[in-house]
């Protein structure tokens, strides 16, 4: 479906994408992952027909992105920015891009919910109400892929999973990749992780497929753990020990409390995260 | 239009009391002073269609800095065709601006019907020409700053004025043929205006489109 073959791209002369190389060939969401500045709004500009890469090709269905605008319509692609003129109502504006796109502004109003926020003016929307119009600008019309820049950043824990739950609906039988630098977004709504480092492609595979590190928890009791969880160890004032994952943190914590114990803090002690982005595992 | 239609008026009440004067002799030379002040229309006409189109100016740096011109690349526009919509907007606001006044300055002509023609179509075509050269100027100078505030707007005027202003000194020269040496005067405007446009693709990189 979408293929990219030695891709190098970047701004002004500057290259940000190294020869990136990856198919997309399974309807699922992919999730782009990586820090700050490690070029994945290159990556989805590149895909998205915005910037021409300087080497390599991207094809869609085996048809070269810049062969016609006709390709690059066939992907949706959401921005940081809501490009949505703030004058207009969402009705308005949707049925701008709508007239562009010969897309149908109703189908869009209905799948993204703003039957009610149609005849509001964009500037008088909350940041979430923002999103949901903005990436209801994807669905005017069909598309073989869906490009999702960070569609939950700046926005508060319950919009975000409001935003996720919307978006993990609509993606039912289709291509979607979806950026984050949340690695714990990811591993909820992820099929496949595409990992980006320094411009570069570090993993690409089943989210399952993926080692994140070690992830430790630090625990200040009021007595000594080591008989509750004998791999663990005390660092200074803190009781050391290694889950699977931050799921598994209330696991532990119910554990010490049903064993008549206090817990008086828990937090991080490395974050896995910061070694899957920096690559030292 | 509300401008559109006091210049209008204003440039027929001052062509009226040109024809009332009607030619001046000083020091042996006679000017026609209705042909003098009849070449007024032009410049002003453009500046009115100018001043019209400034809010498309405003409204592509807003649109670059919002993120609207990096969508329109991404549903497979090509930097002329941005660019030609906001011409085509700046010319539709210009001319819905500047032709009440023109068509009132022919319907009230006091210098004859034919006259009258000919002044309010090289006003118009000069105009829209202008507005045409200034649009396609501003739009790209815009898309090349890395953050546009629209605040360059009045140089865009300035700009447009001096293609035109020549207008005002070939009244006393070139007396019947001023028509012929404005429409010429046009048709280059309009030239220079689409040699720009087609060349804007190559000058202007899709980078220059990102807010």
């Amino acid at each position: 479906m979408l293929k990219l073959e030695g891709v190098s791209s970047g701004y002004n002369g500057k290259e940000v994408l190294h020869s990136i190389s990856l198919e997309v060939t399974q309807p699922a969401i992919y999730v782009v992952l990586g820090p700050n500045g490690a070029g994945k709004t290159t990556l989805f500009r590149t895909v998205a027909g915005v910037i021409k890469p300087h080497d390599g090709t991207v094809t869609l269905d085996g048809r070269d992105l810049y062969s016609s605008g006709d390709v690059r319509r066939d992907i949706g692609y959401l921005s940081h920015f809501s490009a949505l003129p703030e004058e207009m109502t969402v009705f308005q504006a949707l049925r701008f891009y709508g007239s562009i796109e010969q897309g149908s502004v109703e189908a869009a109003i209905d799948s993204l919910g703003l039957r009610n926020l149609a005849n509001k003016k964009v500037s008088d929307l909350s940041q979430g109400q923002k999103k949901r119009a903005s990436i209801a600008k994807l669905f005017l019309r069909e598309r073989k892929l869906y490009l999702l820049d960070e569609p939950t950043s700046n926005l508060d824990p319950v919009v975000a999973k409001e935003v996720r739950d919307i978006l993990l609906s609509l993606s039912k039988e289709r291509y979607l990749l979806y950026s984050s630098h949340n690695l714990y977004e990811a591993q909820e709504i992820g099929d496949f992780i595409i990992l980006v480092r320094d411009g570069k492609l570090a993993f690409y595979g089943r989210k399952e497929e993926l080692r994140t590190g070690a992830y430790r928890i630090g625990v200040k009791a009021s007595a000594d753990l080591s008989a509750l969880f004998p791999s663990g160890r005390y660092a200074k004032e803190y009781f050391v020990l290694g889950v699977g994952g931050h799921e598994e943190v209330g696991e532990v914590v119910k554990n010490i409390v049903a064993a008549g114990i206090m817990v008086y803090e828990v937090r991080e002690i490395g974050n896995p995260l910061e070694d899957l982005f920096t690559g030292a595992k | 239009m509300v401008i559109g239609l006091a210049m209008g008026v204003l440039l027929t009440v001052t062509l009226d009391f040109a024809g009332r004067v009607g030619t001046v002799t000083q020091s042996g030379s006679s000017v026609n002073v209705a042909a003098v002040m009849g070449s007024i229309i032009v410049p002003i006409g453009a500046l009115v269609g100018l001043i019209s189109a400034t809010p498309v100016f405003f409204l592509f740096v807003y649109d670059k800095n919002a993120g609207v011109l990096e969508y329109l690349l991404a549903v497979g526009m090509t930097q002329r065709e941005v660019f030609s919509g906001y011409l085509k907007a700046a010319l539709v606001l210009s001319l819905i601006v500047m032709a009440p006044g023109a068509l009132l300055n022919f319907v009230l002509s006091p210098n004859g019907l034919l006259y009258g023609a000919e002044s309010v179509a090289i006003s118009l075509v000069t105009g829209l020409a202008d507005v045409a050269l200034v649009t396609v100027l501003m739009t790209g100078f815009s898309s090349m700053q890395r953050r546009p505030s629209g605040m360059n707007s009045p140089l865009g005027v300035g700009v447009g004025i001096v293609p035109v202003f020549p207008s005002l000194l070939l009244g006393v020269v070139l007396g019947p043929s001023l028509f012929w040496v404005e429409g010429a005067i046009a048709v280059a405007i309009f030239a220079i205006a689409a040699a720009l446009l087609l060349s804007l693709d190559r000058m202007v990189s899709r980078e220059k489109f990102l807010p």
